[in-house]
């Protein structure tokens, strides 16, 4: 197995929205996704960061979209993950389920 | 339809946040669906903060080049006054040399703390010595001039190509 590469906490959950929300991944929705999920708002300009550092990694690809006049005339920007971004995700996934598995104060819920 | 957002929180955008139009764009989609001039203000300060953290995580090494060549240039005048071969002209030369040194990024934010270094120092001696009467050249000060006038052109000829090999203009 190759060594994923290192993504923290909030890179993760952008990749998990991007990979959730398809050939709609742009900046609002994906920002949307996580707000709906943390309950907690979410900086768009850290959304955009992560995405360039994923982007960076080679865990995502990204393209121009169309403009609107909501949004000023301005272009939209999609990303879908690649292949390496799919794998490190589902690596982090087992490492993740590994390190839960046992733990009785989490499965529980009691603090 | 909601209006446009407020216009002062989207030029500071422009001018201070990431380069790319995308942000702008999904903030403008986001207030026309209805969040507040409040969240838009908010998110706008996020992301110009975010830009400045990012832009300090990718210039890294250039700061850091660009301190040792300032400290470079803050211990060779220390040097020089307390060995009485300071001069201004010397210390402007390789001062010059170490700011090229320092490569095109840090080269070009130095320079403009370089000048204030030099401003400042400028203003202190008048200010502590009143006036520039207390310098006289020594012999020893016109020979280390001479090197350095020598030196210059190849440390000058040497660092264009290194900056031409970075693919610097």
């Amino acid at each position: 197995m190759a060594s994923p590469t290192s993504l923290s906490g909030f890179e993760l959950m952008v990749m998990l929205a991007v990979i959730r929300l398809g050939d709609e991944a742009y900046g609002v929705p994906i920002s949307e996704e996580i707000e709906r999920s943390t309950g907690s708002e979410v900086v768009l300009g850290s959304v955009y960061a992560a995405l360039t550092r994923l982007q960076e990694k080679g865990l995502v690809t990204s393209e121009l979209g169309e403009a609107t006049s909501e949004r000023g005339g301005r272009a939209k920007k999609y990303f879908r993950p690649t292949a390496k971004g799919v794998r490190d995700v589902r690596d982090a996934r087992r490492a993740f389920m590994k390190l839960w598995r046992g733990l009785p104060q989490i499965e529980g819920g009691n603090a | 339809m909601r209006t446009s957002p407020p216009r002062l929180a989207t030029r500071l955008l422009v001018r201070f946040g990431p380069r790319e139009e995308f942000l702008a764009g999904d903030l403008a989609e986001r207030y026309a669906r209805g969040k507040s001039r409040a969240w838009y203000w908010r998110q706008v300060l996020g992301a110009i903060l975010v830009n400045i953290a990012e832009e300090l995580r990718a210039g890294k090494a250039a700061l850091l080049r660009g301190w040792l060549s300032w400290l470079y240039l803050e211990t060779f005048w220390n040097l020089t006054e307390a060995l009485g071969v300071w001069s201004p002209f010397v210390a402007f030369l390789t001062g010059s040399a170490a700011l090229r040194w320092a490569g095109k990024r840090s080269y070009y934010s130095s320079k403009k703390e370089f000048y204030v270094f030099f401003a400042m120092k400028f203003l202190y001696m008048s200010v502590v010595y009143q006036s520039w009467d207390y310098y006289r050249p020594s012999a020893m000060d016109v020979a280390f001039g001479l090197i350095v006038l020598a030196v210059a052109p190849a440390v000058f000829f040497l660092a264009r190509r290194f900056r031409r090999d970075e693919g610097c203009p």
